[in-house]
């Protein structure tokens, strides 16, 4: 209806004009509930594997959706997983064209394809024009790295594990860390939701298309991603956010490593966390380290007596990483060196006879040992 | 033993962030027979998924308040695996007293922030779910302003689910923040209901306090009668 119209009709007591001055009909419920009832799209699609084998993918068989992807389970095998595109990739050329080539320089690293603790793409799958649209990978289970962040999770997830297991978690992760950057690969987002722990405690790495990938040829520019999460990021990167932009340093992923080290020995408690204090990331940001020791910074209940068990070497270590090492990047300690401190800590823990030694909750602070 | 652990119902050993959720159920005579069954099942569901989840596990703290003939705490707030090892008994009698209800959920929650506080642990915004299937018989309108006001304010997630014909919409409305509003309950579809829920606290528990309200929550189509929630008063 044309406006002149409106205003004409507005002045009449014709029955249209009751029409348009009415307040158009609400909706029986709030705006909220609608924004949630939208139907979501249909994800049923058919790929093709490099043999040009039909696979249907329903979408029953979604099982997640990750950042850049959805994961489908695989009807025919379900040892294995398909991960395709999201559609604003598949609808992008150039987008698809760099999945494409990250893609073939992640099947290129063959010790990496075949190591059973990473879910790393196996081979690509493509759509009916022979593009790269996704990749199958190994399907890999066990709980997240959450269930050792609190000793009440540990003992329902994990029962009769003690801080000897859960050390020897975190020395696999260490492992599997160590093992990538030897072949370049770096590990971007140290979200506890992306490793698996098994009950036998080893580590499995999920979401390895985040992980920072070497181009496949000498002139091949290294493959980025900004994946992060906070709480586990080297404070430089939080303060200068372009250096997303540029290649991760092997010293950001140490320091990311060391903070997951740290709290899975420590049941949970961010190597920043303060009693009273903030959220870990201005605590993190602010580089106030209990391990520190110094005035203003109140220790997290319990964590004096926790501390206290571990070996000097390691405690040494993590003040080298999170105090030392806050601001200046290269005074982070290797990995070889967070390793070997592991190692002897477990190895302090398997000969020691008293039962603190090796709690998840020590009972007592540990005494100094006497010199003589 | 250790003067740092399991002391109170707060497990101050554990670092995450906490999650409050009040689950204010009616079970006033109406609600027998088939809907309290069909509660009680979803219920089971709810506590045995979200208890199994590790990141949820750490984060949902649950109390689940009834009210049939009184209003009460059928369980007290815990861990919600703790809930799941000694799930609340739910039996159907008496009238509706939601206003006893509503501040008894107030004072309870107000009673676990401070606690949260006082023992500098971080919290996100609580969850309160109200079910009902009838109209309040006792004064709601004095107890109702506190909770409205945190939602209002978007301090609180605060959700109003009418159950069959008799929920009073109008009513709800009334009691609950004007986002979201009621929504009536399709059927019986208490379990897709706690489904959806245990898969929004799930995604809550994950994200960071800071980036809560970012968190998408997931489709209601399954469990929400959209056409079927009477209109507004004023808007008919």
């Amino acid at each position: 209806m044309n406006s002149f119209l409106s205003q004409i009709l507005a002045m009449t007591s014709h029955p249209a004009a009751r029409v348009v001055r009415r307040k158009p009909q609400a909706p029986p419920v709030g705006t909220d509930w609608l924004a949630l009832a939208k139907s979501p799209p249909d994800r049923t699609r058919t790929v093709y594997d490099p043999t040009a084998t039909e696979l249907v993918l329903k979408k029953t068989d979604v099982l997640a959706h990750g950042g850049e992807g959805v994961i489908y389970r695989f009807a025919k095998n379900p040892a294995f997983l398909i991960k395709v595109c999201k559609d604003d990739t598949l609808r992008d050329a150039r987008k698809l064209a760099a999945f494409r080539d990250r893609l073939n320089a992640m099947l290129a690293l063959d010790e990496c394809r075949n190591a059973t603790f990473l879910a790393w793409p196996l081979m690509p799958v493509f759509d009916g024009d022979k593009h790269v649209i996704g990749f199958v990978m190994r399907k890999t289970s066990g709980r997240t790295l959450r269930a050792l962040y609190a000793p009440c999770q540990v003992r329902r997830f994990f029962p009769g594990w003690d801080r000897l297991s859960v050390t020897k978690v975190a020395l696999n992760l260490v492992n599997a860390v160590q093992m990538l950057a030897r072949h370049r690969v770096l590990v971007n987002d140290f979200n506890p939701d992306n490793f698996l722990i098994d009950p036998f405690g080893q580590v499995r790495l999920i979401d390895c298309d985040s992980f920072q990938i070497p181009g496949a040829g000498e002139n091949q520019n290294t493959f980025l991603t900004r994946t992060f999460t906070p709480e586990y990021t080297a404070p430089e990167l939080l303060f200068h956010p372009e250096l997303f932009n540029r290649e991760r340093t092997p010293e950001q992923v140490r320091f990311s490593l060391a903070v997951v080290v740290y709290m899975i020995l420590m049941s949970g408690l961010h190597p920043y966390a303060q009693c009273g204090g903030s959220d870990p990331v201005e605590n993190l940001k602010s580089g106030k380290c209990p391990l520190a020791r110094r005035d203003g910074v109140r220790l997290p209940v319990g964590w004096y007596k926790s501390v206290s068990w571990l070996t000097p070497g390691l405690k040494h270590l993590f003040i080298r990483m999170f105090v030392d090492g806050h601001h200046e990047p290269l005074k982070r300690p290797m990995l070889s060196e967070l390793k070997n401190e592991l190692e002897n800590f477990i190895e302090v823990m398997r000969k020691s006879k008293n039962k603190n030694q090796r709690a998840i909750l020590p009972e007592k602070v540990k005494r100094k040992e006497k010199t003589t | 033993m250790n003067d740092y652990a399991e002391e109170t119902a707060l497990d101050v050993t554990n670092p995450a962030p906490r999650c409050p959720v009040i689950l204010m159920l009616d079970v006033s005579g109406s609600m027998s027979g088939a809907p309290l069954r069909e509660l009680k099942e979803g219920l089971t569901q709810f506590l045995r998924e979200t208890s199994d989840d590790e990141t949820a596990s750490m984060s949902v703290e649950l109390e689940v308040i009834t009210f049939g003939g009184n209003a009460e705490i059928a369980a007290p707030f815990a861990p919600v695996n703790v809930v799941n090892d000694n799930p609340p008994e739910l039996d159907a009698n008496g009238s509706t007293p939601l206003g006893e209800a509503i501040r008894l959920a107030d004072s309870e929650l107000k009673a676990r922030r401070r606690l949260y506080k006082s023992k500098g642990i971080s919290s996100y915004k609580p969850w309160i779910i109200l079910m009902t299937d009838g109209c309040p018989n006792d004064d709601w309108k004095s107890a109702a302003a506190s909770m409205k006001q945190l939602g209002e304010e978007k301090r609180l997630q605060y959700i109003g689910i009418g159950i069959g014909d008799e929920a009073d919409f109008d009513t709800l409305r009334e009691i609950l923040p004007e986002h979201p509003g009621p929504v009536k309950l399709k059927g019986l579809c208490f379990k897709e209901f706690f489904k959806w829920l245990t898969d929004s606290l799930k995604s809550v528990s994950a994200s960071s306090v800071a980036q809560q309200d970012a968190v998408v929550l997931g489709n209601v189509n399954s469990w929400a009668d959209l056409a079927g929630t009477p209109v507004a008063e004023e808007e008919k």
